[in-house]
């Protein structure tokens, strides 16, 4: 079949899974299992399966909504061929810049986040830009939980979201982070930071025609 | 049971009552509370499951193919194709191997499966399908329409 | 040697020219159209010269015979990121060319304007804009100090 051989016949192994081999063999009861017939290589191989693996995702000139669709998925494992939904394999997903998100058009004054206190007249109706103002992880982090169905493993699943306003992730997070989540759209340029030599010797479509003054 | 008579013969319902109830009773012992002890209660709730149950024997085929499909997509994004062209591509490879029999290869012989992920991409490439063409696949992988 | 020394000193001055020397401009520095001044013995010569525009070299051949606009025969899908094309339609100020400057069609002025406009939103282009506007995005108030991206669908005018 192809070019690829199936001799190496062993359990499920995660392609993204490069966890710190040192660490499992840390707990007592994971020495135990060293000594059974099967290599201890395998065996982690099959622990590495239902490993949690933490993702790192840059929300720089991101759309929210756009990227929780993809940021659900891994919280829920549902990019994982041993998905199940009584199946507890979803990973941790830390985003990072959070206060760098980009909305489309004029959505930051037009989209409204609703909340009322329960008590008459408790009714409040906050901008996305003021609730950006507050708390610049919180339009990400109801986007990831708005786009989720309402159920009970809704809010455990939130416990392995962790969103950062900036690049500086504690560094028990960090050591985690084994992979990267690729961008939906990509970072523009602001033409200030490209080269003045780049823009000079850009191709040029039009040209000025005689006798016009520069300005 | 002993029958005195023809008219009586015709008004008994059935075997005994006790047996009667008791098969009723059985398939209500996992109930909770009266549904379980009182028999009038326990056979509209015995009803209400066996409909359940039949209902749910088509349910079920439904729920596996779900399921199916999401581990799918998942093993197939895995290896940068998409499921709809994965399975174009396997039929146009005359492999006709069925989602649960894929799923299976995708957990437990995910060997077995990127190999047959990778002839999809070789067969896509050869006939163009747009999902497929700028996938990097390793040299060497023959599939059944190039050997002509 | 004195004179040696004078000698270079004056064909210094000439190769320098007399412009450099003129502390009048009859028209902006930078210009397709110079006006240089020669002296032939008596005679001042004032006369103005087109001068090739800087881009001639860099500029993407319209192959088009149908007299398609630059931007129509260069077969571009330009997005409002793409601040090295939109630059190219702009004074220093930031405003847009007029149509009778940049040679575009109808249709593709518009679009260039509006993505021009929303490049400026966005805070694409903030070294291309009035002295007096707020360059830096981040400095901005309320909600323009957020980023925004826009959807080049949402512009009205497109051939059909």
């Amino acid at each position: 079949m192809g070019n690829v051989s199936s001799k190496n016949f062993v359990p499920r192994s995660r392609k993204f899974v490069r966890r710190n081999q040192k660490s499992f063999f840390q707990h007592k009861h994971d020495r135990k299992y060293l000594t059974s017939i099967m290599s201890a290589v395998k065996r982690a191989q099959q622990w590495a399966t239902f490993a949690r693996t933490w993702h790192l995702f840059d929300a720089t000139w991101q759309n929210p909504f756009d990227s929780a669709q993809v940021i659900i998925k891994h919280l829920m494992g549902l990019h994982k061929p041993i998905y199940h939904p009584m199946n507890d394999c979803g990973d941790h997903v830390v985003v990072m810049n959070s206060r760098d998100i980009a909305l489309p058009g004029d959505e930051w004054r037009k989209r409204v986040y609703f909340h009322h206190t329960t008590y008459p007249g408790g009714a409040s109706w906050t901008l996305a830009w003021e609730l950006h103002n507050k708390n610049p992880t919180l339009v990400i982090k109801k986007a990831v939980y708005n786009g989720m169905d309402g159920n009970l493993q809704r809010r455990h699943t939130m416990q392995r979201l962790h969103v950062f306003p900036d690049d500086k992730i504690p560094e028990e997070i960090l050591k985690n982070i084994s992979n990267q989540i690729r961008y939906l759209r990509p970072v523009p340029t602001r033409l200030d930071h490209i080269s003045p030599e780049e823009v000079e010797n850009y191709p040029k479509i039009v040209d000025y025609p005689k006798q016009y003054i520069l300005r | 049971m002993v029958f005195q008579s023809l008219t009586l013969f015709a008004r008994s319902r059935g075997p005994d009552e006790f047996w009667r109830k008791r098969k009723i009773f059985k398939l209500a012992a996992h109930f909770v509370g009266r549904k379980r002890n009182c028999y009038s209660i326990a056979i509209r709730y015995v009803h209400r499951a066996l409909r359940y149950a039949t209902m749910s024997r088509k349910l079920k085929k439904a729920d596996m193919l779900n399921l199916w499909n999401t581990r799918l997509t998942a093993a197939c994004a895995e290896h940068d194709i998409n499921l709809r062209t994965f399975k174009e591509a396997l039929m146009r490879n005359n492999i006709l191997i069925d989602r649960k029999t894929l799923v299976d290869l995708a957990i437990w012989e995910p060997r077995s499966f990127k190999s047959l992920t990778q002839l999809a991409i070789a067969r896509g490439k050869q006939d163009g399908l747009n999902d497929v063409m700028y996938v990097k696949t390793p040299p060497g992988v023959i599939t059944r329409g190039m050997l002509k | 040697m004195a004179a040696f020394g004078r000698l270079a000193v004056n064909i210094g001055r000439t190769l320098i020219s007399q412009e450099s020397r003129r502390c009048l401009n009859l028209s902006s520095a930078l210009r397709i159209k110079e006006i240089r001044e020669t002296r032939d013995g008596k005679n001042l010569i004032v006369e103005g010269v087109t001068i090739p525009s800087p881009r001639v070299p860099l500029l993407v051949k319209n192959t088009a015979r149908t007299g398609a606009c630059p931007v129509c025969a260069a077969g571009l899908d330009v997005k409002h990121t793409d601040v090295l094309i939109l630059s190219q339609f702009l004074r220093s100020d930031g405003c847009m060319l007029p149509r009778r400057v940049t040679g575009l069609c109808k249709t593709q002025q518009k679009r260039i304007g509006t993505m021009v406009a929303m490049a400026q939103k966005a805070g694409l282009m903030p070294n291309i804009a009035p002295a007096n506007s707020r360059r830096d995005p981040k400095r901005r108030k309320d909600w323009k100090k957020f980023n925004t991206y826009f959807d080049e669908k949402t512009i009205k005018a497109k051939f059909v």
